[in-house]
């Protein structure tokens, strides 16, 4: 999954942190509803706060490793289906 | 009805937010029933000022459409922006083919310049609706403050918004209130803004006539219908997409998004967030009471 194509809408959404989770709000350019928000949990908002321009599925896999104690090999699947329905989400916005 | 004279100041108290008019026009500004209990007759400064010009050949459209709010598929109003200026073209809401205003706001000035039709057999109307609640917004983009799909009311000294979409029940709360004794801020669009550290919520203007009401806040409920009353205590993320959800934006401008959700998350801080559902009957109120009472043993 190439997610440094994906990166260049991630300025298309607003974040904010609330405790440990994460709202993102699509900025859009007519009335939206807020079926397009979503909510991110500790590690997805981890994810969001950390993706940058070079990153890789692999490389936030290493990132998200070296935070949280958590199994490698499930990392890399849930990291997927983080981006994946990241991209779900942005092919609504852009 | 009220008048602001010719090369006239006049002044509106909207939601503790002081509006100038200066009228800049060489026609008597014809102020209607909803906004004449908002005049105030002096103020020492204003956080916004508004000059009424007469015509709209003056106006200057800059920079590229950034958004349209469109019903159905009416453009009501629409977006234009460039580094220095963003102006609004706003259509009539009685024949959307023709433009009411075009208002210039300059992104570092707190002041607009309208630029209304006069039909010439009618008085010189320019504040005529949305431009008011477009002007509101605006300043909920430079202050602490959220305009929301919500009514509100003050009932033993404690207010209570509840947010929602239409037929939640948000006036049917309002009027059960209403009902017992207390104040209705108002029962379909508030202003919610941190002044001093409290929460406070306040009406606008509305077609209708009503004077300017103001409560503090102590709870924002999310009613919806149920077969008998409950709640659920929101926090965190869902709490802010709860309130979010509710809150008027729109939503082309990132920097005013991100204000918006600040000003969202502070409130989700220090307020009660509150998923209730209801049966529409005065035993809600009861009920509401024992939510507040219970927060504040805790």
């Amino acid at each position: 999954m190439d997610i440094q194509k994906l990166y260049a809408f991630k300025d298309h959404f607003a974040a904010r942190k609330s405790g440990e989770e994460m709202l993102l709000v699509p900025v859009k350019k007519e009335v939206m509803d807020f079926s397009h928000f979503i909510t991110l949990n500790e590690v997805a908002a981890f994810i969001w706060e950390q993706w940058g321009a070079q990153d890789d599925v692999s490389s936030i896999v290493d990132k998200i490793n070296a935070e949280f104690e958590v199994n490698s090999r499930n990392v890399t699947e849930d990291t997927i289906s983080f981006f994946r329905e990241i991209e779900l989400l942005m092919d609504g916005v852009r | 009805m009220g008048f602001v004279e010719q090369q006239a100041i006049s002044f509106l108290r909207i939601a503790d937010f002081v509006i100038a008019l200066e009228n800049q026009s060489a026609l008597p500004v014809l102020v209607d029933d909803g906004l004449q209990p908002f005049l105030i007759d002096d103020a020492d400064a204003a956080d916004f000022t508004v000059e009424i010009h007469r015509s709209l050949h003056d106006a200057r459209i800059q920079g590229n459409r950034v958004y349209r709010a469109v019903q159905q598929h009416d453009v009501l109003w629409e977006i234009y922006e460039s580094p220095q200026h963003r102006t609004l073209i706003i259509y009539n809401p009685h024949d959307l083919s023709r433009v009411q205003q075009v208002v210039e706001l300059s992104a570092l000035e707190r002041r607009c310049k309208v630029f209304a039709t006069w039909d010439e057999t009618r008085e010189f109307t320019p504040l005529d609706y949305p431009l008011i609640p477009l002007i509101l917004y605006h300043l909920t983009t430079q202050n602490d403050a959220l305009m929301v799909h919500a009514s509100a009311v003050n009932f033993r000294d404690k207010g209570f918004i509840f947010s929602g979409f239409s037929g939640v029940g948000k006036s049917t709360l309002a009027k059960l209130f209403y009902d017992r004794g207390a104040l209705v801020v108002n029962d379909d669009r508030v202003m919610i803004r941190k002044q001093n550290g409290r929460t406070m919520v306040y009406n606008t203007p509305m077609y209708y006539t009503d004077q300017p009401k103001v409560s503090p806040v102590h709870g924002i409920l999310f009613p919806f219908h149920a077969p008998e009353n409950s709640h659920q205590r929101m926090s965190g993320a869902a709490a802010l997409g709860q309130l979010m959800a509710f809150v008027i934006h729109h939503a082309y401008d990132k920097d005013h998004l991100t204000h918006h959700m600040d000003v969202a998350a502070d409130i989700v801080q220090s307020l009660p967030l509150t998923k209730l559902g209801v049966v529409p009957d005065p035993a809600i109120i009861d009920y509401i009471w024992k939510i507040h009472e219970a927060e504040n043993t805790h």
